[in-house]
Parts: C-alpha cells; structure tokens; sequence
C-alpha cells in the first residue's frame, strides 16, 4: 500500500505538471481538490482519470463516480487495489 | 477621429529585448549559421508567479502571457486592468496541437490529455492572460497568417477611435515547433538565409497621448499587391496620414519571400530589416512595431551599423507573409 | 445606425442550404444521428453533413485535384449562398469577409499524420492548410473578395465575435458589405477533444434538462452579409447590439454564477440601448453539458428575472459545431425573425433540480418577434451575445 501511495504521488507531481511539489508534500490523506490540500481542478480530474488507464489498466468514465475515488491519494490507492485487472 | 497611442510595450524576441535594455546598448548583427532563431525566454517564474496556474500553460502561452503582463505592470508592481484585449497567433498552439493529434493516431484513440486538447485553441494566452488578471471586458484571438497581429491591432483602434474603450492589450505571438520547421525544410524555405523566428510582442494603446512612446497612426491590410505597387501604397499610406512619402523616415522591412517588393521599397525609402532580428513568424510584424515604437521613443536609428541618436518622426513598417499578406503600419512621434 | 442583415448562408447537418434548414427546424427534425462518414472508434452521434470533400468541392466547381481544407469547403458554400442571395460582387464592391473558426484545416492534418503513421506518403500541402486563416484565403479567393478578410479564433464563440468585428468595420472603414460567419467540420480532433473532456453526450443531447448528460459535436458553416444600405432589398433583420465579456473564472468551465454570460448580454442590450423585457426570445448557447446550461440559465435569471423570455437552444438539431454555431445560429435568428416563428427544442422533459426554466418545445408561429438574443459561449472564459431585431 505504501509504496503504491508514494508511486501515485510521483505520477501524479509527473502528470499534472506540479513542478514545485514534492511526494512529501503530498499528505495523502487530505482532499486533493478545492481551496485545501493541492487545490486541483476539474482538468486535473481528467489528467488523472488518464493517468489511472496509463499505469493501472483502470478505466472510470463516470465523472461523478471519479470525484469520489479522488478525494485523496489514499482512496486512489484503495480503488486502485480494489479494482486492478 | 481619436488618435491612437502606444503607452508600453513588451517584446520576447531572439535579443535581449525582454526588460532590459541589452538589444539597444550596441548594435547586434544578424545572427548567421542557423535557420532557427530561438527565443531568448525568461525565467517565467518571475513572470507568471502562481505556480498553480503556471504549470499547465505551454511554450506559447508562457511567452504570450509573459509579454502581455510585464506590458501592464505599473510603477508599483500592481497591473493596470485594460478595457480590452486582443490577442494575435498565426498558427495558435501548434505543439500541443500535434501532441494531440499524434495522441489519437498513435494510441488509436485512447489515452488522451485534455490539457494538450485545451491548449490547443488559438485563444489560449488572450483567455489566460484574462484568467490571471480577472479581466471580464472584451477578449478576442485573431489567427489569420500575417494578418493576425493587424487585425488585433486594427479591432482595438477601432474601438477606441469609436470611444467604446479607451485602452486596449494586443499581444501577437507564434512559437517554433519541431515539424513546421520540418515541412518548411522539406518545401526548401530555409535555403537561401531564411531563418525561423518566435516571440512574443505586446502593446498597450492608449487615447492619452501623455508619457506614450509614439502615435500608432495607421495599420492597413494588403491583399494580392501587384508587382510595382508596394512603393505606391507606402506613398498612400502617408498623404492619408498627412504626410508626404520623403517624411517617412524609415521603413521597417520583415519580408519572407517577395525579395521584388522589398527591392521596390528600398528603392524610394530608407530601410532596415527588422526581421534579421526576429526571424520568420506569422506575427513578427509585432515585433517591427515594438522596434519602431522603441527608436521613436528612445530617440535613435540605424545608421550604417549603429545606433545613432537622431529623433525620427515618422517609421512605417512593411510585412509580408510567405507571399499572401501584405501589410503597413505607420508610427508617428510628435517632437513638438 | 445598424446594420442590415441582407443576405444568409448556411450548413448543417440538416441541408445544405437555409431553406432546407428552415424545413427541417420547422418539422423539429434533428441533424444528428451516427457518424457514418467520419472515421473513428468513438461511438457517439454528431450532426454529420454526409457529402464527402470531394463532392462539395464538385458542388462548388472546384478543380478535383486541388486540396481543400474541408472548413474552407463549408465556408464557400454558405459564404456563397449569403453573397448570392444579397447580390454581393466583390468586383463592383468594397467588400470584407471575416470568418470564425476553431479547427482551421485539421481534417487535412489528420490525414497527414495518419499517412505518416501508417507508413504511406504524407503529403505536405495537407499541412500547409492547418492554420486557421488558410481556409478564409481558400474562401476568399473562390469569392472574388480582396479588400480585407481575417480570422477569429476564439473557440466556441469565434463567429459571434467575428460578427462583431463586421458591424465596426461597417461603421469605420467604408465597406460595402462585410461576409461574415463561421465554419468548422466533424473531425477526430475535435471528437477527441471533446471525448477527453469527458462531455460528449454518447445519446442525443437534451439541453436545459435535468438528465442532460453532455454535448454532441456537429459540423457545418453559417455566415450573413452584413450593410449599411439594403439597397433596394427587404433585409431580414438588423443587427442591434452586441457585447463580449470574459468569464475569467476557468479554461474550460463557465462560472456557477454565469458572470461572463451575465455581463455579455447585460453588454448587448446597452449597446443596443434596450431593455431586457424588450427581448422576445433568446437563443441559448444550450450545449446540453450540466455546466453550460446551469450556468447560461443562471445568468439569464439574474438579467431577465423569475419570468424568461421564451428560449431554445437549436443545437439539438445541428449539434455544436463550434467555431459556426454564432453564424449558423445568427442565420437561423434572422429566419425566425422573418418569419415571425420561434423554434423550440426537444428532448426536454425534466427542468434543472437546481433551478427550475423551461425552454420552449413546441413550434410558435405569430410569435410577435421583433427583437431577439443570440448567446454563444467559448472556452477561455470567452462570451459573446448579439442582438438582432426588425
């Protein structure tokens, strides 16, 4: 788990372009979007939809379920275990 | 009608040309051995501070969004909020364009990055610059060749001459990417001392004469000059602007491919080519504005290979584009 | 003094020229349906005009071996049918053409790349159409037009804004007549594009409903001749007021507030020195994705208040075509102007949950129009509303 959650981090700093972020500044249990945590965007929502098809073989084509699975890194990660193929 | 002023101007360019005073201090030859001529880019953390926002923005918008704030910044740092902005790009964002496109033919359709999709539209630094400053007014892209920055330029002097605005950001910029300058090379544009250019020009226009750095008295769009008649729309470019052809002073030259025109123009006016400095893009003409303004306002000219302090009161600039668009822009300084 | 629309053009998925248009509007008879010419593995249905580039290009008298970009095709042939019907001729008139576009040449790119990718020989003149001023040289020049053209790029919004650029050179620069419009086609690009963002609608798109579910792309071209003198003609409208403001709240969205909106049509109606009950019908941008609508709809309340003037939106029946929706829609305003009939939309039975407005549905004939609103929306926050009356 951990390492998988360290492993999103970087993919994620990676794919959205967060070139001042480091993982460790990535608390993996705060919200990802909105004024908290790393304030990402419904663009980045896209990124990492596309991320998780990249590495992960997942696909998620319901946004509304997406904003629910990408509240932290923590639940990625969840979904991730719970759902790879 | 009301005149129409340039109050400030940015320019990243392949010379040291971005807040500083480096292009000016001696004279720079042309740059010879290469047929790309590349920005000299800042550190665009100091230009575009949020790094939020910053990262997803492209080569393109970077430098088009650059310009167009260091072209607003005031004394103090804050920006001054333009009643408008138009924005100027030949060929928009060509990288993320084909970044895309070789996304859905390489990947069959599948893992696409919206952001490269996004970047794409032409009007991305115009809505981004927008973005950054909550800018609500008017906000308009031209991509149109060679006409791109005219007609940026053309729509804000039309709404200021018409009173509906009394200032306006036009921002015209283009980028190198890898396969235009490939196809070009292909075609054998770059024989023969062509050289690929980019950058990013910015104005602001004004109605308030006072503290502008000259007059921006008139932008005309050409279609189809027939061969011998280039020299003659200069000459008309002046009587309507009061003006004989011998006030004309200078004549900027940015030409692509009609080496007759350029012939004809230097045969009746004193010339200089901007382009040597720039290079080739679709909104260079933005850059021969921003040296025109520059030698008004900085009260010098070209003189053999210098510099040369002399106070010049009027400079047209001539563009052509890959032989399609033809277009003339007069600066005006008033000495009185 | 405004300016007269005397002559229009237009495209779609539902005819080839505006009589056929108008028939189709009139019968609610939809454009959209499954892509059958355009190649691609995204199954969704989009607004397809079944003529290939070939045959369009025969249409229009083209010499087969040249290469047209399939925007320029589009573009002639509305340009064409605006310019025959107001009696246009570049060579007895100081005329302009502008034209709004966002995809300028990109089928030929496509093409190009695919060529590449595949191994076979790509041909270069295919990229030598890519940009988006290419396709207004292509038109220009099959036109006759010489005194001025350029290109708006502004997204979905570049052919109402290419509408406003014509009304200021009408009253500055001495024209005769300003072509003005949009044009843009289907492409993978753009079904990409889109498909990425995750709001194409793989149904057919019910705007303003609670169920909506995204947009469905469209292709075709739309565009208006534009004069101070109608010349003896019976022009079909007048162009009264137009305004362009920014959203600046998002790349791609429109604010919950609908600012940008909010202050584009708050913007029209001052230049046209109207008042909001002064408008009889407005025809929404609509594009059926849950922001667009919410969004335009609140905007719309906050300027007319509890009780909308009758609105539609008429890309359930040619999809978003994009860079052409202001010129096609501008098209389908002045017909409904002249025949005094408000199109509706369908596919709408549930309003909003969030705020409840409800768009017409049925066809209204007598509807005492004369002065309506015609909104479009693009990405970079950019909004453009114009006002057209008789």
């Amino acid at each position: 788990m951990d390492n998988l959650v360290e492993q999103l981090k970087q993919q994620i700093i990676d794919e959205l372009n967060l070139e001042e972020t480091t993982p460790a500044d990535i608390d993996p249990a705060a919200p990802l979007f909105g004024d908290k945590g790393l304030g990402l965007d419904s663009i980045d929502a896209l990124e990492i939809t596309m991320l998780l098809e990249k590495y992960y073989n997942i696909k998620i084509s319901d946004p509304k379920q997406a904003k629910e699975i990408y509240a932290s890194v923590n639940s990625i990660a969840e979904f991730i275990k719970a759902n790879k193929n | 009608m009301k005149k129409v002023y340039i109050a400030s101007t940015s320019c990243i360019s392949p010379q040291d040309s971005f807040r500083s005073n480096g292009f000016f201090d001696e004279w720079k030859p042309a740059l010879t051995g290469t047929d790309q001529l590349h920005a000299i880019e800042p550190d665009y953390k100091s230009t575009i501070t949020d790094a939020g926002k910053r990262r997803r923005m492209a080569h393109l918008i970077k430098m088009g969004v650059s310009t167009s704030l260091d072209c607003l910044t005031l004394a103090d740092g804050s920006y001054l909020i333009p009643d408008a902005i138009m924005s100027a790009t030949a060929m928009g964002g060509l990288e993320d364009t084909e970044k895309f496109l070789r996304c859905i033919i390489d990947n069959g359709e599948e893992l696409l990055n919206p952001s490269n999709f996004i970047q794409s539209t032409g009007n991305t630094f115009g809505g981004q610059t927008g973005l950054l400053l909550g800018h609500h007014g008017y906000n308009v892209t031209y991509a149109h060749g060679g006409y791109s920055m005219e007609s940026a330029l053309t729509d804000a002097m039309l709404q200021i001459q018409a009173n509906e605005i009394n200032n306006a950001l036009v921002t015209g910029a283009d980028e190198i990417t890898a396969t235009e300058y490939e196809v070009m090379r292909k075609m054998g544009f770059w024989r023969s001392g062509r050289q690929m250019g980019e950058g990013s020009n910015s104005f602001l226009l004004n109605s308030e004469k006072n503290g502008s750095l000259c007059e921006l008295a008139a932008v005309n769009i050409l279609h189809e000059t027939t061969p011998g008649q280039i020299a003659n729309s200069l000459e008309d470019l002046a009587n309507s602007n009061g003006l004989k052809a011998t006030d004309i002073d200078l004549v900027l030259t940015g030409c692509d491919c009609d080496k007759a025109a350029e012939k004809e123009i230097s045969a009746r006016f004193p010339v200089t080519d901007y382009k040597q400095w720039c290079g080739q893009y679709g909104t260079k003409s933005g850059f021969g504005l921003w040296l025109g303004s520059q030698l008004l306002s900085r009260g010098i000219a070209p003189k053999g290979n210098q510099w040369e302090q002399t106070q010049l009161k009027s400079i047209a600039i001539y563009s052509e584009y890959r032989q399609n668009d033809y277009t003339l822009m007069l600066l005006k300084k008033d000495t009185d | 003094m405004s300016a007269h629309v005397t002559g229009i053009g237009v495209l779609s998925s539902m005819g080839l020229n505006a009589a056929e248009n108008w028939e189709s509007l009139l019968a609610k008879r939809t454009g959209i349906g499954p892509l059958t010419r355009l190649q691609t593995r995204h199954n969704v249905p989009a607004g397809e005009i079944k003529q290939t580039n070939e045959e369009l290009a025969e249409m229009l008298g083209l010499d087969s071996k040249r290469t047209y970009s399939r925007t320029a095709l589009l573009g002639m042939m509305a340009a064409k049918e605006a310019m025959n019907e107001a009696g246009t001729d570049p060579k007895k008139m100081k005329v302009a053409l502008i034209s709004g576009t966002s995809v300028g040449g990109m089928d030929l790119s496509e093409q190009y790349f695919t060529d590449q990718h595949e191994g076979k020989r790509a041909r270069l003149r295919n990229l030598f159409e890519h940009d988006c001023g290419a396709s207004t040289l292509r038109m220009a020049n099959y036109l006759g037009i010489k005194d001025f053209m350029t290109t708006i790029s502004t997204a979905c919004s570049s052919s109402a804004n290419a509408i406003m650029l014509a009304d200021r050179l009408l009253n500055c620069q001495g024209f005769d007549a300003v072509v003005v419009g949009g044009t843009d086609p289907l492409c993978r690009f753009t079904i990409n594009g889109f498909t990425s963002l995750m709001i194409l609608d793989q149904e057919q798109c019910r705007p303003f409903d609670d169920s909506r579910n995204g947009l469905n792309l469209g292709e075709g071209a739309g565009f208006l001749v534009l004069q101070r003198e109608a010349n003896g003609h019976t022009p079909y409208c007048d162009l009264l007021g137009y305004a362009n403001a920014n959203d600046a709240f998002h790349q791609t969205a429109t604010s919950a507030n609908g600012e940008g909106p909010y202050l584009a049509m708050k913007g029209a109606l001052e230049k046209a020195g109207l008042q909001p009950k002064d408008i009889d019908y407005v025809n929404a941008h609509g594009t059926g994705t849950g922001n667009n609508d919410l969004s335009e709809s609140t905007a719309m309340s906050r300027l007319f208040g509890e009780k909308l003037p009758p609105f539609s939106s008429t890309k359930v029946y040619t999809g978003h075509t994009l860079g052409a929706c202001g010129g096609i829609e501008a098209a389908f305003c002045a017909m409904m102007l002249k025949n005094d009939t408000i199109i509706p939309t369908f596919n709408f039975k549930t309003p909003m949950h969030e705020l409840e407005v409800r768009p017409e549905t049925e066809v209204k004939t007598n509807a005492g129009l004369k002065t309506i609103m015609s909104n479009s929306f693009g990405f970079g926050g950019n909004v453009s509303s114009l006002i057209f009356g008789k």
